[in-house]
């Protein structure tokens, strides 16, 4: 039994709203064209959340895909410059379902910040991606991790790539009795074993789990982290949106792209997350770029899915008519329009049409037909 | 209000048991009814039955905020839960088995019967083996007997029905256990309730 939706969301009121917020705080619109190179794709398939790829031959035989995601496309295009790139976008993507039967047009909306990213920066999206869910709902909650805390300390325990994979999927998961399993079978120490386990199981706001996240740090990258994101929290009081961030590692996403803060927004009687951002310098290394880099992405097609739908009318106004009977009907109709209505004229009214009034012509004159 | 998935059959039972002794009782499911969903709205919960192999799939998708699955079925379909706490029930273990000292040789595919095709894909995969999967969905035994494939991947509890028809099993899986899975959005938005049914299971288990 899902909880009943609460909010209403329609995706081209969304775009209008979402770009007005970007563009308080500077952002320039992105727009792209529909098809990309396959390469970008495939030498970054990771940073994807899906593989699925829609492919074709473009003319002169390139494979060509249709886009799946639209920040390598920014990135790609983004030059090393003295003041930060700020960039949203309200696009289409296409994917495959997993089992590869349908193709899907998804609607993504989303931030980019290339340039020099400081506190400041990192707090700005974290604002951003706040309101844009607070657009739809003031029913939400974004969980924060920080990529460096979680390799600082696998590192610390000195284990294989692999393991470190299965553990950081575990941390996803919130597996804490598996985390523990693993660890023994690898001879971590039991208190270094704790100190990853409890990753998975700190869930909080920021002044709750803070003195937590401090016994978290065992050197110069881990307790660097901890005060970067102490710092974010301590900027973004000061504009109040800090109530609903909490302390979540299980929001980590691919180690080899994200290498410092990355979150995920949920809004009530949604199952799965509707935003997922985070800071991904690594990517723009992939580009031989020097710039740092954070953004995030919304689902609108998702938030859409899960939204109440609005009872709207057919029209203001119906006026129904006899077809041997029309003239003064055309200036009524006019008058009732410029009165501020919407109208339909037809001759009969189907059962599943809704007026707020209903009119009968007659004779030159509209007369009520309740 | 927290809704629960509980597996049909003994395990959902055994598990409702537990939640019953934890103060989350519901009095309607006791009953000897009709009913599908059953709310106490009192302490504020509300359970209901679901095919085991179906849980997994209405917590993912929020229909269900936690529920009790069986570790074999959440490898099988890698659903995308919190799995917060292995329950230590309906102990098991997944494991390869076949006919009495006929071990297939290294040399050629494995013909390969089991109810679990991608546990059985990933761990060949990740012995660099060739295998060939047969989807079966019950008495898997027979396979191997039948000569419609070299081994069985399934779940082996005592392995009396493995030694009965002359079986027995060559390598062990993975260890299975009853999990308790909750929803990823579920969990941030009903934090407290979730996170204070665990604390008090994982008191009872220590």
């Amino acid at each position: 039994m899902q909880d009943s939706t609460s909010f209403v969301c329609n995706e081209e009121k969304y775009i209008i709203s979402f770009q007005h917020l970007c563009e308080q705080y500077g952002y320039k619109k992105f727009r792209m064209s529909k098809f990309e190179d396959y390469d970008l794709y495939l030498e970054n398939k990771n940073f994807l959340k899906s593989g699925n790829i829609i492919t074709f031959n473009g003319p002169s035989g390139r494979l060509l895909a249709l886009k799946p995601d639209i920040t390598l496309s920014i990135v790609k295009n983004a030059r090393d410059a003295l003041t930060p790139h700020r960039v949203y976008y309200s696009e289409k993507v296409y994917r495959a379902s997993d089992d590869a039967n349908d193709i899907r047009e998804i609607t993504q909306a989303g931030v980019e910040f290339i340039g020099d990213v400081d506190i400041y920066a990192m707090s700005e999206v974290l604002l951003l991606a706040q309101k844009s869910l607070k657009l739809v709902c003031d029913d939400y909650i974004i969980g924060i991790s920080h990529t460096a805390l979680i390799s600082g300390l696998l590192n610390a325990a000195g284990l294989s790539l692999s393991v470190c994979e299965k553990i950081h999927s575990l941390i996803k998961n919130k597996n804490a009795h598996e985390i523990r399993k693993v660890c023994a079978d690898e001879n971590v120490s039991s208190v270094l074993t704790e100190k990853i386990a409890s990753l998975a199981c700190i869930f909080g706001n920021f002044s709750d789990t803070l003195p937590l996240l401090s016994e978290l740090c065992i050197d110069e990258q881990t307790t660097k982290a901890v005060e970067e994101l102490k710092s974010i929290y301590s900027l973004l009081l000061e504009t109040g949106y800090a109530d609903r961030l909490c302390i979540d590692f299980s929001v980590t996403n691919d180690m080899d792209y994200y290498n410092g803060i990355t979150f995920q927004g949920f809004i009530r009687s949604i199952p799965q997350s509707v935003l997922s951002g985070g800071r991904y310098d690594n990517l723009l290394r992939k580009f031989s770029r020097q710039s740092d880099a954070v953004g995030f992405a919304v689902y609108i097609d998702l938030i859409e899915r899960y939204s109440k739908s609005e009872k709207t009318l057919t029209a203001d106004v119906a006026v129904i008519y006899d077809k041997n009977d029309m003239s003064g009907l055309s200036s009524a109709v006019s008058k009732l329009i410029d009165d501020g209505n919407s109208v339909r004229v037809q001759t009969c009214i189907s059962p599943d049409e809704q007026y707020g009034k209903i009119y009968k012509f007659s004779e030159g004159r509209l007369v009520n037909n309740d | 209000m927290i809704n629960i998935a509980l597996p049909k059959g003994r395990l959902g039972e055994k598990a409702y048991k537990i939640f019953k002794s934890l103060g989350y009782g519901c009095p309607e499911i006791e009953e000897d009814n009709r009913k599908l969903i059953f709310t106490n709205e009192e302490n504020g919960v509300c359970y209901f039955w679901a095919k085991p192999s179906d849980v997994a799939v209405y917590v993912e998708r929020g229909a269900a905020d936690i529920g009790i699955v069986g570790k074999d079925i959440l490898l099988e379909q890698g659903s995308d839960v919190y799995e917060l706490l292995d329950l230590g029930m309906g102990k098991c273990r997944m494991a390869v088995a076949g006919i009495k000292g006929c071990r297939p040789s290294s040399d050629s595919t494995i013909r390969v019967a089991t109810k679990f095709p991608n546990i059985a894909r990933s761990y060949y995969a990740s012995q660099s083996r060739d295998i060939e999967i047969i989807k079966l969905n019950g008495s898997i035994e027979i396979a191997p007997l039948l000569n419609l494939s070299d081994v069985i991947v399934d779940i082996v509890e005592t392995g009396t029905t493995l030694r009965e028809n002359n079986l027995e099993p060559f390598e062990d899986i993975v260890d299975i256990s009853a999990r308790l899975i909750a929803n990823k959005a579920s969990y941030k938005f009903k934090y407290e309730k979730i996170n204070d049914i665990c604390e008090k299971i994982r008191n009872i288990k220590e």
